[in-house]
Formats: structure tokens, sequence, C-alpha cells
């Protein structure tokens, strides 16, 4: 495995994103590995609680956007557009957030550095997140035209925040996430790591048969409450989304790309909203 | 009528259930909670009282359900080692929910005034009131989880968010009244001493809003209030927390995974009684979850 790293060490397993250069951001790769790997963590009885983490500056990006190899994590306007196809992808990716989430075992996000896109919907299937004060957290996604598509935002932070964030695409740090619901705590950075194996550390003192149940319980009532409809719902609207006509005076991420390159592209993405975002 | 487990004043329009069994941390029995009930019931017909305190005899509000595992078999799940039926486990899980459902639904205000200890079951009740205040020092948790049993109350998310949730749920950790209040498990925290004073001004402007039409139209408010949680899933969280409750506590000790790390509670209370038992529950946590203590009072 290259872009995904696990050790298993007094019944914790760690799972560390490993694309540093790239800022661990998700790509066909990295989420091909992840699904082989997790099934296999959850049959194991020496693992008790999962840790994510990102190797690097930071926990995750988000999607890779370059546009290679990135076909599982980003609909691009051309060829795979047919719906079958789409639904097809759609589909496998929200089997898999449900999955980490049903995950028969507690999982904690340990979150530093950017923490965005599907980086911060990692971060909120896991159980717990513990954060550095100064990580990022934020889902830029709809100023490349891309619908965001984690119905867990509605029930961390409500429909007030939830608005707030995803229509504007400002980002939030650690500090504010706590606040608002998205993350159970924000730390100093150099503690970060320390209070996350403490929390693993507490749960593994308690048996697997223990911790299963429980953590049943709890998604059982979030189901109650509808989210099973939920991922299906904004998995169909995200297909209705990739299917719409760009308008002229719209900003076009991937022709921006395919003339300037990715790095240009996204600072013009975000350049606009800077301000605003500044002084909100 | 007569209590045995708890104190029933009626006072003008503030009604006052006492939980009374003050040398067991008014730990929940078969017998306090049918008391509970009847008194609650009882308080529904007196047409004078607008709001209802329910409060903790000695040093604390309430402990949780009773361990001992006497008098217990209609709030507690049966001993594992005992012969149980599948049917008869269910059956009581959703008689239980239904009390549950009784007090959440309740006519009139409910108000829980919490100080000292307010754990697992002892939770669930506070919780199923419609407001809580409580002392700073007040101690807050459900530890079932390490016994191995799953929380059969589904308002924890509904109350305090998912991320919270299970970090209370899954580490049975304990917090403070203050802490509490940050995360919106009670309504508010106060110091101990002003306790008896923002009670009284708190319960006045309850029954002041319940006199506006009455508690008659008050509870037809609350109903609609309890139409929009049957819509956002309470029904069918009930039915579901109750069955993962169920399928938690009829695991039997050869049936888990619990000497991989487990502790086995009934084993211990066997063995060395039923506090010895509960301090081996908790015990090895301290280090990774500190534990709040309430301040010792006369």
């Amino acid at each position: 495995m290259s872009t995904i790293l696990y050790e298993k060490k007094d019944g914790i397993g760690y799972i560390t994103l490993n694309r540093p250069e790239e800022l661990n951001a998700m790509n066909d790769e990295m989420l091909a590995e992840l699904d082989r790997l997790l099934p296999q963590v959850e049959m194991d009885l020496d693992v008790k609680v999962v840790i994510f983490r990102g190797a690097g500056k930071d926990f995750c990006a988000g999607q890779d956007l370059t546009g290679v190899k990135t076909y599982e994590v980003l609909s691009e306007p051309g060829e795979h557009m047919t719906i079958k196809k789409r639904m097809e992808a759609e589909r496998r990716r929200n089997r898999r957030w449900e999955y980490i989430f049903n995950l028969a075992k507690p999982t904690i996000a340990q979150v530093h550095g950017h923490c965005l896109g599907t980086g911060c919907y990692l971060s909120m299937v896991c159980d717990i997140t513990i954060a550095a004060e100064d990580a990022q957290f934020g889902d830029p996604l709809l100023r490349m035209g891309l619908l965001p598509h984690m119905p867990l935002w509605l029930y961390l932070v409500g429909m007030k925040k939830t608005r707030e964030l995803l229509l504007t695409g400002c980002y939030i740090d650690g500090i504010e996430a706590e606040k608002i619901g998205l993350i159970n705590k924000a730390v100093p950075r150099d503690e970060l790591e320390a209070e996350v194996e403490n929390m693993a550390k507490g749960m593994a003192l308690m048996h697997c048969d223990a911790l299963a149940p429980a953590k049943d319980a709890i998604n059982s009532v979030m189901e109650a409450r509808g989210l099973g409809a939920c991922w299906r719902f904004t998995n169909d609207m995200q297909l209705v989304m990739q299917q719409r006509t760009m308008l002229p005076e719209e900003y076009d991420f991937f022709a921006e790309r395919e003339k300037k390159g990715l790095k240009v592209a996204i600072e013009r993405r975000d350049a606009p909203f800077k301000k605003f975002c500044e002084e909100r | 009528m007569k209590y045995q487990n708890v104190l029933l004043k009626l006072d003008g329009r503030i009604a006052t259930i006492t939980l009374n069994r003050p040398e067991k941390l008014n730990a929940i029995n078969d017998g306090m909670m049918r008391d509970l009930i009847k008194a609650l019931e009882k308080v529904r017909k007196d047409y004078e009282s607008l709001v209802v305190v329910i409060k903790g005899a000695g040093t604390s509000f309430c402990a949780g359900q009773d361990l001992s595992g006497e008098g217990t078999d209609e709030v507690m799940p049966p001993n594992p080692r005992e012969k149980t039926y599948l049917f008869d486990m269910y059956a009581q899980g959703l008689k239980n929910q239904n009390l549950w459902q009784y007090i959440f639904e309740y006519p009139k205000i409910t108000v829980a005034q919490v100080h000292g200890y307010c754990l697992g079951m002892g939770l669930d009740l506070a919780m199923h009131c419609r407001a809580v205040i409580c002392t700073e020092d007040a101690v807050f948790g459900d530890p079932s989880v390490r016994m191995g049993i799953a929380s059969a109350n589904p308002l924890w998310t509904f109350r305090i968010g998912l991320k919270k949730t299970k970090e209370m749920l899954l580490t049975g950790k304990y917090i403070d009244g203050v802490e509490a209040e940050k995360i919106g498990l009670v309504m508010k925290a106060v110091p101990a001493d002003q306790m008896e004073e923002v009670m009284a001004v708190e319960t006045d402007g309850f029954a002041r809003s319940s006199g506006i039409g009455g508690w008659d139209q008050q509870g037809v408010f609350w109903s609609s209030w309890m139409s929009i949680m049957q819509l956002s899933g309470m029904a069918a969280a009930r039915q579901m927390t109750a069955n993962v409750n169920v399928m938690s506590s009829i695991q039997r000790p050869h049936r888990t995974l619990i000497d991989r790390g487990g502790y086995d509670f009934y084993q211990v209370r066997e063995e060395k009684g039923l506090k010895a038992a509960i301090e081996g529950r908790d015990a090895p946590f301290r280090k990774h979850f500190p534990e709040p203590k309430p301040k010792a009072r006369k």
C-alpha cells in the first residue's frame, strides 16, 4: 500500500492517509486501498478502535482535483457522464461513507491542517472528531458547480449553519467547529496526538461486544431520524446537478484548469470569496 | 395514597416529586418507577398544579438504575447468567419505552432539579423532563457501555448532537454541570447555594406561562411539539434503541469477546459485592476521563 498506511498497536488501528505532497487529496487509488483495508480492520478482533489521520501537514484537502485518475471522486464534464455510469459511482461513494459510519467499532478522526470537501466528510462519518485549534474545515464544492453531498452536515451543525457554510464555501477553524458541533473538541496542535491517543485507549478498555451495540444504538436513532433516506436524496440530487448546463457567466473550473493549470484554477475559484470570508 | 419510594408534595401551582431512597442515592428499582408514575398520574389529575419538579432526597438526584439485582426485574435487563426468554425481554423493553414516552409527553411542565449524581437511568429521567436545572458540581453520565449494555434512551442525539452523544456513550465518561450546560444537556447550571432561589423563579415563570389558557391548553400545545418529534423519527428511534438495548443485554459472557479486555460486571458483583463491582467498572477509566465529583455538603 502506498496512499494509505496502516499499523496496529495496543488494540488501536491507525489508518494514515499518505499523499502528503498532494495534501492527502483523495484519488481513485486511495479509495480503492481504503475499500480493501477497511473490511479487514473491521473483522480484526485485536483492533477495538480505529483512528483516521493524515500524513504531513494536513488531514485531507478533499477530492483530488487534477482530473487524473479521479473518476470516483470527481464528476468531470465530458465522456463518462452517462447517468447510469455516474449513478454507479455515486452509489459506490455513498456505500463507502455509510460503511465507515456504521463500522462495527468506534472511529476517531485526528484532524490537523486542511480538512475540506470529502476530507471533511471523512471526519464527519467518524464517531469522534478531535482537531487542532488551527485546523481548517469547509466544503467549497459549490464554487466549482458541484453539489455538497453529505447529509450529516444538517444533523451535526443544524440547518442555519449548514446553509451558511455550504452556500458560501467559507472555511472555519477548529475552535469554531467545536462551537457549532461539527467536531467534539479542538486542542492546541501539539496536544492533538496525545488527546486522540487518550480517547482511543480509554475506549479500548471495553470489549468489542460492548462497543459495537452501543454505537449501533446511536446510529439506529440517526436512521430513524431519516439519515438513510438522506444518503439517497443527496445522491440523486448530485446526479441531477452533474447533468446541468453551465451558464455563460459562470466560473468554469474545469475549463480554467485546462487552460492555466490546477493551482491557478483553485486560486481563481476562491479569490472572489476571500474578502467576504475574512470579514465574516 | 402512600408512596414508599417517592415523596409527593402538592402546593398550589407547583407540585414536587422527591425520589426518596437517599441511602441508595435514589437508585431506580421497580418500586420507585411504579411510585413515580403513580405520583405523576396523581399530579396530572390535580387541576391546581401546573408545574412538576422532580428532585432527589439526600446527596444526589439519582445514581441510575438499581444494580443490586433485587427488585429490579422490570427496570433492569435480567442477569445474563439466568435463563431468559427473548420475547419477555422485548416486551419489557417496549413497556419501558412506553413509560419513558409517558414522561416525555406529560401534559404539564416537568422540571428536573439535579444535584449530586445524575447517572444512567437517572439521567434518562432528567432528559425526559422538559427542562433540567442543575448545580454546577452535579455529575452527569451514562456508564452502561462499561457493563456491555447499549443505552435505551433515544433522546441523546436530539439533545446534544451526534458527536457529543458518541463521546459520552462510547466512553461512559462523566461530566459536570457546567460542561452539561455548555453542550446543551441541561437548561442551566447554577451554584449550589443559589439553587432554591433559581428554582423558585424558574418554576414561577413556568407556572405563569402554563397559566395562559391553563394546563389543558399547555398540554395540547405540547402534543403538537410531540408530533414534530414523532415525525423526526422519535417513535422508530424508541423501537430501535429498545431492540439494540435488548440485543446488548442478552449477551452471555461465554458468547462474547469479554475475555479480550472486557469487564464482567455480574461476575464481580457475585464474588465481591455491588460496591466493588461498580468501583472496578469505573476505576480503569479515570486515568483517561477524569471524573468530576460533587462537592460534599451537609
